[in-house]
């Protein structure tokens, strides 16, 4: 018998909590913002939210979150995280955005400028995501669906890919490794897209 | 591939959601909050909410308005966020990186800026290092002067005496990332999109433009997609009046090959 679903939902300052908590209170009972221990560690499911630049964000996790506790709970007891947006870029082995700066190293790549060849940047809107077919998210999205992007930095390529994005050129919209997830869009803003992805995400139990 | 945006503007005075025509009259329409909900059933892209509040202007309220109670932006944008999960812009009377932060807090997206590009461009510049130039909106109104498009702020009463052009292209260097291009001429007169002008400003931009002022039918939508690099086009009074508005035109562009987001209707989600 599993426990009942939880979310934690990291918090260190990043402008979009809110929202992000909003759509998985639809989704879920027990949803806390948090960074203190007990909380992460109690949670069945851990949301990595994050809007803005690479290294500012990054200095902000690592002033705030208890990144080993979390790094532990991740790679040791496999518990389900999502990176969402900067999120995603901080889980990433470096980053190029404000000088080159190394990342957590969770997952495989470097996170660059988009060469979106002449195409305005940011990219701002709605891009169609195919997912990978052995992606945890492909049986919820058997059709490439919209989601809503806004970035100028992205994944060109990754080992972790497991979905992809095209604006100018090829780029990386999702990252998976085992119990570790990363989403470059932003499900919190993609209607029922995002919902329906965000409940995809906590479909994936340790301990079922 | 990213497709072509087709956001709601409305926009708020005194509380009420209003209808404008050129930047002069204004008719009230009705619930601020009412028209989110039905904006996000109807599949918008995006909204954008403008408060236009002149301060220490009093409106005398239509006593025929049904239940018309006022409402702050505030909490229009708690409600959004707590029901649409779609992407907002909130505008309207900001002054201070303080007006910013609250906005992005109730749960804004981004925030436009127009009168602050002319009073205190270093905050414009300050705003985007401390919030990311994603969040940051240049609301640009045009108007032509002796038949050159000259930007206007102040809700376009203070000419910044430079052309739009220019205007827009100091916006992006201040670091603005995207750009709200409004004509004061076409505003509320449903004669089409100013086709030459969002055509020049899109040319010589990097970041993306929003498209606003003049639609009057779903055909507007179309040549600013065909003839310019809009990244989007916005509009206000023509999605106010007409049920589904927002999904039958996205229905309306989608059939005719442009690409946009599929047309599809949005469950209203509660928990």
């Amino acid at each position: 018998m599993s426990e009942p679903t939880s979310i934690c939902i990291l918090n260190y300052g990043s402008g979009n909590v809110g929202s992000v908590a909003n759509i998985c209170r639809t989704l879920c009972d027990e949803v806390t913002v948090s960074n203190a221990p007990e909380a992460i560690k109690s949670a069945t499911h851990l949301i990595l939210p994050g809007v803005g630049a690479f290294d500012r964000s990054l200095q902000k996790m690592r002033e705030r979150l208890p990144l080993e506790l979390i790094e532990q709970q991740v790679k040791v007891d496999k518990k389900p995280l999502m990176g969402i947006c900067v999120g995603l870029q901080v889980l990433c082995d470096a980053g190029t955005e404000g000088g080159k700066t190394a990342g957590l190293g969770w997952l495989n790549g470097t996170v660059e400028r988009l060469e979106s060849h002449g195409l305005h940047l940011p990219h701002i809107g709605w891009n169609t995501v195919h997912f990978a077919e052995d992606s945890w998210f492909a049986p919820a999205f058997a059709e490439p669906k919209e989601f809503y992007f806004v970035h100028s930095f992205a994944l060109a390529k990754s080992a972790d890919a497991s979905a992809h994005s095209d604006y100018g050129s090829q780029f990386v919209a999702a990252v998976e490794r085992g119990n570790l997830f990363a989403v470059q869009f932003h499900p919190e803003k993609s209607q029922a897209a995002g919902r329906t992805l965000l409940s995809r995400f906590l479909e994936y139990r340790t301990d079922a | 591939m990213l497709k072509k945006r087709v956001i709601p503007v409305l926009l708020l005075r005194n509380g009420y959601l209003v209808q404008s025509k050129k930047f002069s009259k204004y008719q009230n329409i009705g619930n601020a909050i009412w028209a989110v909900r039905r904006m996000s059933e109807w599949g918008a892209d995006e909204l954008i909410y403008l408060d236009i509040t002149q301060d220490g202007q009093y409106d005398a309220k239509r006593d025929d308005l049904r239940h018309g109670n006022p409402t702050s932006i505030e909490a229009i944008v708690r409600e959004m966020s707590q029901s649409a999960f779609m992407p907002m812009t909130v505008g309207g009377g900001i002054r201070t990186l303080l007006d910013i932060e609250k906005r992005l807090q109730w749960g804004a997206d981004k925030v436009s800026l127009n009168t602050l590009l002319a009073e205190a461009p270093n905050l414009v510049e300050e705003a985007a290092k401390e919030f990311g130039s994603q969040c940051i909106v240049a609301s640009i109104d045009s108007k032509r002067v002796d038949g050159q498009a000259i930007a206007f702020t102040h809700g376009g009463q203070t000419s910044t005496e430079c052309t739009t052009l220019d205007w827009a292209k100091r916006a992006e260097q201040l670091g603005c990332g995207e750009v709200l291009l409004n004509d004061i001429d076409a505003d509320g007169q449903q004669t089409g999109y100013n086709i030459d002008l969002i055509a020049e400003v899109t040319q010589a931009l990097s970041i993306p433009v929003i498209a606003l002022g003049g639609a009057g039918e779903w055909f507007d939508f179309e040549d600013v997609l065909s003839d310019t690099q809009a990244s989007a086009v916005a509009a206000a009074n023509l999605f106010h009046y007409r049920d589904q508005s927002v999904y039958l035109a996205k229905k309306h562009l989608f059939d005719s090959g442009f690409a946009v987001r599929k047309p599809e209707l949005q469950p209203f989600i509660t928990k």
